[in-house]
């Protein structure tokens, strides 16, 4: 177990250049994945806006 | 005169129904069968787990009653009493329980506080291997179950798992043993002082009162609560249901915050429940009947689980898995059935379904309804919802996916996911009892993560990884969330550090200047 003390480089990257290569390799695939989970992302959105119908159901089964 | 009526009986418990060991009539206008329905079910369930004595107080006061009979049933022409009768379940034969209520009885008296500790620890050996719960019986034979609180089902079941972390500790004192029993109140509802919509709250309430300082609430102060401010069916009492905006002025009303999920996806309704629930939130399913007629309220007092996790994805998605995918029924409180009752998860027409079953396997007898919403009670403080948790997990998937790809150049692998709030003491507590924590490191643990009092987890597992929590501010919104720590858990793989640390540093744990909030935890 070891806690980080300071931050390091990914060490993936070799130099600044290759770094800034992958950041922007990084943000492109970012993009992509954003499309990819949309439909997950939007019904997460749209299921906690809920509106006067959503609040006005009777919950009154018998028993 | 006065009769107190202080007896306490034993009984076999033999296949006599309960309603006439309880020497319960029903009332003229009520059938049996709908009467006795709840008491029935109490009486098989406890069969189930292998009952073999009642003992039966003839004469008890239950708070929840007490409020019921004076805001209600004390101002009824016909005289209804306010003490109530209550009945204990032991899985232990009479001859065998009475010589084991007077060896603890003589134990207690034995040497001064030496002896009161091992007398108390005696009670509560005595009450994990033979006590089942209680069921207090309430002096309305229409509907008599009142607050009730029973022993859950075990663990493993095989191929699956039942999970109950909805559930509380109740201390029930019997011959002045202190009895123990895990589980979560149930009682039917009387359509006096309650409806579903009530009795779904109360039973949820129960869990979080035995964590959180909120006032107690019987079935008739919910009832007036909720009442308050609007009725749009007219009268509160006899109870006609609730709205849902009532139930949310009930809940806000005694401090705590309402939070709503509208639940017409499956994937999604799935791994509200799921998150929820093994929370520990007893979250309240709304349920619609298949006709669209009638709403019902239960409430989940736990889950059932595949053993072993089988993939299942977010829709749309190539390597998101979800840990909810696993969850396969609920147990609910339906004060229609009983308590304990399984409500197993379908999907339909890409909607999700709740089929409510009174029998061990699926019946025909077995009831579908469709889960429109989902109610959870939860501590102000905790502004974070459900559905921002699973935002943050797919935000958090995508980073790692897209490091692996464009920094590491390889094809990113499954990430399977989970999210939960727990408090932080729980959290740290799991990590004790794993093994992760232990007198080496968590000093350590405590100087590098800083905790609140509910932590947001987010918990990601790729092979090639290993296991992360994401632990969030629960107190922030989403649009100005705060990441506290990423705590790495597991054996480190050849690349898990580069990727563990990439991670840490997207969301502000390994800044600049100060200590990184970053841990990694051998298990």
């Amino acid at each position: 177990m070891t806690a980080e003390k300071k931050p390091t480089k990914a060490r993936a990257a070799k130099s600044p250049k290759q770094d800034a290569a992958a950041r922007q390799e990084f943000e492109k695939t970012l993009g992509e994945l954003d499309k990819e989970f949309k439909d997950w992302t939007d019904t997460i959105h749209e299921s906690e806006r809920l509106s006067e119908d959503d609040f006005a159901i009777r919950i009154n089964a018998r028993r | 005169m006065i009769d107190f009526n202080q007896t306490v009986e034993f009984y076999p418990f033999d296949g006599t129904p309960l309603a006439t060991r309880l020497n319960l009539q029903e009332p003229p206008f009520a059938r049996r069968s709908n009467c006795f329905k709840q008491l029935d079910y109490i009486g098989s369930y406890v069969s189930g787990l292998n009952c073999a004595t009642v003992v039966i107080e003839r004469r008890y006061i239950d708070r929840d009653y007490m409020e019921d009979h004076s805001v209600f049933y004390s101002r009824n022409f016909f005289p209804y009493s306010n003490a109530c009768q209550r009945i204990h379940f032991f899985r232990v034969e009479e001859a065998r329980l009475r010589k084991e209520v007077m060896a603890l009885a003589r134990l207690a008296g034995k040497d001064g506080d030496k002896g009161k500790g091992e007398y108390r620890r005696a009670c509560e050996s005595f009450g994990e291997k033979y006590y089942l719960g209680f069921c207090v019986i309430k002096p309305l034979h229409g509907c008599p179950v009142g607050r009730s609180v029973l022993k859950c089902y075990p663990r493993d079941a095989g191929e699956y798992q039942r999970l109950f972390p909805c559930t509380r500790n109740y201390d029930v004192h019997l011959f002045g043993i202190r009895l123990t029993i895990s589980g979560l109140a149930f009682q039917q509802q009387d359509a006096g002082v309650s409806a579903c919509a009530t009795t779904a709250l109360w039973s949820a309430l129960q869990r979080i009162r035995s964590f959180e300082e909120i006032a107690g609430a019987t079935p008739a102060q919910i009832t007036m609560l909720a009442s308050r401010y609007t009725l749009p069916f007219g009268r509160a009492m006899p109870a006609e249901g609730l709205s849902l905006d009532q139930m949310c002025q009930a809940v806000q009303s005694l401090g705590l915050s309402p939070n709503v999920y509208r639940t017409d996806k499956y994937e999604y309704g799935r791994s509200i429940l799921y998150s929820a629930a093994v929370s520990g939130m007893a979250p309240i399913l709304i349920l619609r009947s298949m006709d669209g007629k009638s709403n019902h309220a239960v409430t989940v007092a736990g889950i059932k689980v595949k053993a072993k996790h089988s993939p299942s994805l977010l829709p749309g998605t190539k390597r998101a898995d979800a840990q909810s995918g696993d969850l396969l029924a609920a147990y609910v409180h339906d004060d229609r059935n009983g308590p304990y009752v399984r409500a197993s998860l379908k999907e339909i027409g890409g909607k999700p379904q709740i089929v409510i079953g009174l029998k061990r396997q699926d019946d025909p007898s077995d009831e579908p309804w469709l889960l429109s919403h989902i109610l959870i009670a939860m501590h102000s403080k905790i502004r974070l919802s459900f559905g921002g948790l699973e935002d943050v997990a797919a935000h958090a998937i995508k980073r790692l996916h897209g490091y692996m790809q464009a920094y590491m150049k390889k094809q990113p692998p499954v990430v399977v996911f989970e999210t939960r709030v727990v408090r932080a003491f729980e959290y740290v507590e799991s990590l004790l009892f794993s093994g992760a924590l232990t007198g080496g490191n968590i000093e350590m643990f405590y100087k590098t993560i800083p905790l609140t009092r509910y932590l947001g987890v987010v918990r990601l597992s790729a092979d090639g990884v290993g296991s992360l929590d994401m632990l969030v501010d629960s107190t922030g919104t989403i649009r100005n969330l705060h990441c506290l720590g990423i705590v790495f858990r597991g054996r480190l793989r050849s690349r898990s550090r580069e990727t563990v640390e990439f991670m840490a540093r997207e969301y502000e744990c390994m800044p600049e200047k100060g200590a990184a909030r970053l841990i990694f935890l051998p298990q």
